[in-house]
């Protein structure tokens, strides 16, 4: 035992402040900063989706992220194994919807933003279908 | 090719205007030609923290409605020659501010000055929208504290989202200005450190200015910092912020005071 530890310090509160910022911004990062352009993009996706299984809006998982030189869309949906459907067809269907984000994707390029960051628990009684499209690189 | 920046940053008392004061003056120090605009219709301070209070008689809604000239608006400081401002109007209404008007301004000060800084008003309101709306590059001024940083988040959203550049699918520069930073502090654990602050908002940094008396002095005798005082840690600090922002690389220091040999051996009691 020390002198110094019969008087003891009080703890920094500092990483208390960060710990509980990184909690409030992931979630408000994702009310706030949900542009228009994801939550159109997730209903276009969900109405071509629908024709042929079945898939709830909390199945899409829809993500932007954007950096000075390279932006991503990364597209996730959730299929579960009790759809109607069979994958093969979901594929073909699927393939319009991934061209349709590719060209999206690509005029995104070059927009700059941070990352947001946030994740979509994955249940095991679900298949996911992952997309994820990487525009051309821009000046 | 003028620069439109806006210093910015959702929460009130964090140091905008004193920023751009700093900002404003250290970049005509360095002979610049600068105008900085007043947005905070209502609540001007900008005129007052450069002791211009009583030189203003047209303002930026008389210009915006076409009733003043911008040149019969713009006030040349008195100590710096390229230093001019654009102060708010106080009387009126903040709605009297429109779009169309304030793009006509920028538009007419992007012809003469090679700086343009829009002070913008707390919150995210119309003045606040209005100064970011136009700009090119944008300093986010953020104590490290959980208030302050939650809400410069938010105004980062909304300058990637609803500025002109932004919705071009351009993008706007962003600076992280860290202002009443306390190194002790922060050592010691008490306050949030630049590395926190920055990693929460993943912005770069443009420069740390550390707690100081010298800030108030300044306000208290109508001067920005780096004029009143450019020796000072805040005035040192602003001027490498400065230069940071014209293309400079400047090491990261965090400026102290230049304590006297008799201030080091007795500390004055805080």
């Amino acid at each position: 035992m020390t002198l110094f530890s019969l008087f003891p310090r009080r703890q920094g509160s500092a990483p208390r402040a960060r710990e509980r910022l990184q909690i409030l911004l992931s979630h408000e990062r994702s009310i706030c900063g949900k542009s228009d352009l994801i939550s159109v993009l997730q209903e276009e996706i969900l109405t071509a989706l629908g024709k042929h299984i079945i898939v709830s809006q909390d199945h899409i998982t829809i993500r932007l992220d954007r950096g000075p030189t390279l932006s991503t869309l990364d597209i996730e949906v959730l299929i579960p194994h009790s759809s109607p459907m069979p994958v093969s067809s979901v594929d073909r269907d699927f393939g319009k919807t991934l061209r349709m984000a590719h060209s999206i994707a690509e005029s995104l390029g070059g927009m700059a933003s941070r990352t947001s960051r946030y994740c979509t628990p994955v249940s095991p009684d679900v298949a996911p279908l992952r997309a994820k499209c990487t525009p051309r690189e821009s000046g | 090719m003028a620069k439109v920046l806006v210093v910015t940053s959702g929460k009130g008392g964090v140091g905008k205007t004193t920023s751009t004061a700093a900002l404003g003056a250290a970049l005509a120090q360095a002979g610049q030609k600068v105008a900085v605009i007043d947005f905070d219709v209502g609540l001007r301070n900008l005129d007052l923290v450069m002791g211009a209070e009583r030189r203003v008689v047209f303002d930026l809604i008389n210009v915006v409605q076409g009733m003043a000239k911008l040149s019969q608006a713009l006030i040349r400081d008195k100590r710096l020659e390229t230093l001019w401002l654009l102060p708010a109007s106080q009387t009126r209404d903040k709605d009297a501010l429109t779009e169309i008007g304030v793009a006509g301004v920028i538009k007419e000060l992007r012809k003469t000055f090679d700086w343009i800084i829009c002070d913008s008003p707390a919150g995210i309101e119309r003045g606040a929208t209005l100064a970011m709306r136009f700009a090119d590059a944008a300093v986010i001024v953020t104590n490290p504290e959980v208030s302050s940083v939650r809400d410069s988040d938010r105004i980062i959203g909304l300058l990637d989202s609803k500025t002109e550049k932004a919705e071009k699918g351009e993008q706007i520069e962003k600076h992280m200005l860290i202002t009443r930073y306390d190194p002790q502090r922060a050592k010691r654990g008490e306050m949030l450190n630049i590395e926190d602050v920055l990693d929460i908002l993943s912005t770069p940094l443009l420069g740390i200015i550390p707690e100081s008396q010298e800030v108030l002095r300044a306000s208290n005798l109508g001067s920005p910092v780096t004029l009143c005082n450019a020796a000072s840690a805040p005035a040192r600090a602003y001027l490498d912020a400065a230069r940071r922002l014209r293309g400079g690389v400047v090491p990261m220091n965090i400026h102290g005071e230049r304590k006297r040999l008799f201030g080091k051996l007795f500390r004055r009691a805080a």
